[in-house]
């Protein structure tokens, strides 16, 4: 499986946020841990909704969680 | 190895077993050697009507296992199971991998009836299928689980 073109900054935003625990932010969106591992290792695109509840969580925009790294516009 | 992935492959056990089992039963106590066109229709048909509402049951009963051994491993607290994006997505795909052999099996198997090769060839590819189907589910619900989707 193709790792996913979008990039994110969770596992150093979880750091920043007193080393939150992946069970921790898992609850705080309401999905699991097995979802949150598997978009930290970027096996897994979240969909709109759950980008923006994860990013509100940190208490940052959209773009500051989540980036598209497009080799092809290099 | 994350609990989804243990609950796959212990849900693909319990259903193997248990198809095994039954077929046994079914093969002992109706089983009869010689048994016309008609008879084989009929007792085909009654093992696969039979075989569904099964199936529906040992999936409940496995349901029930994982959430017992789950109560266990968690000092006699259940939590809820949470259903996400990712586990809808993945159950997705997974029957559709399933879904995808087991066409295939189903029309290899009526190629077995154009063929002339009976009635018992196309209802045992039926079986087989159903039960490779079964497997290829759980083994890409791991996988995907692993990979990613």
């Amino acid at each position: 499986m193709a790792k996913s073109k979008v990039k994110n900054e969770i596992r150093m935003l979880r750091f920043m946020n007193d080393e939150m625990t992946q069970q921790a932010l898992a609850e705080a969106v309401g999905v699991s841990r097995q979802t949150i591992v598997a978009i930290e290792k970027g096996n897994y695109s979240p969909s709109l909704e759950l980008a923006f509840k994860l990013a509100r969580v940190f208490g940052k925009q959209l773009d500051e969680v989540f980036s598209y790294d497009d080799d092809s516009k290099k | 190895m994350s609990y989804q992935e243990k609950k796959a492959l212990l849900n693909l056990g319990v259903y193997v077993i248990a198809l095994l089992l039954y077929a046994d039963y079914v093969h002992t106590h109706y089983w009869e050697e010689g048994m016309t066109t008609d008879e084989l229709l009929v007792f085909w048909s009654k093992f696969l009507l039979i075989t569904i509402p099964f199936q529906i049951v040992i999936h409940i009963i496995s349901h029930i296992i994982i959430n017992i051994m789950r109560g266990m491993a968690n000092g006699g607290k259940i939590k809820d199971e949470v259903e996400d994006e990712f586990d809808k997505i993945i159950e997705l795909k997974s029957t559709r991998n399933s879904m995808v052999f087991f066409a295939i099996c189903f029309m290899g198997a009526l190629g077995y009836l154009a063929w002339g090769k009976g009635v018992n060839h196309f209802f045992i590819a039926i079986v087989i299928g159903g039960v490779v189907s079964e497997v290829i589910d759980a083994l890409s619900r791991v996988y995907y689980y692993r990979r990613g989707v």
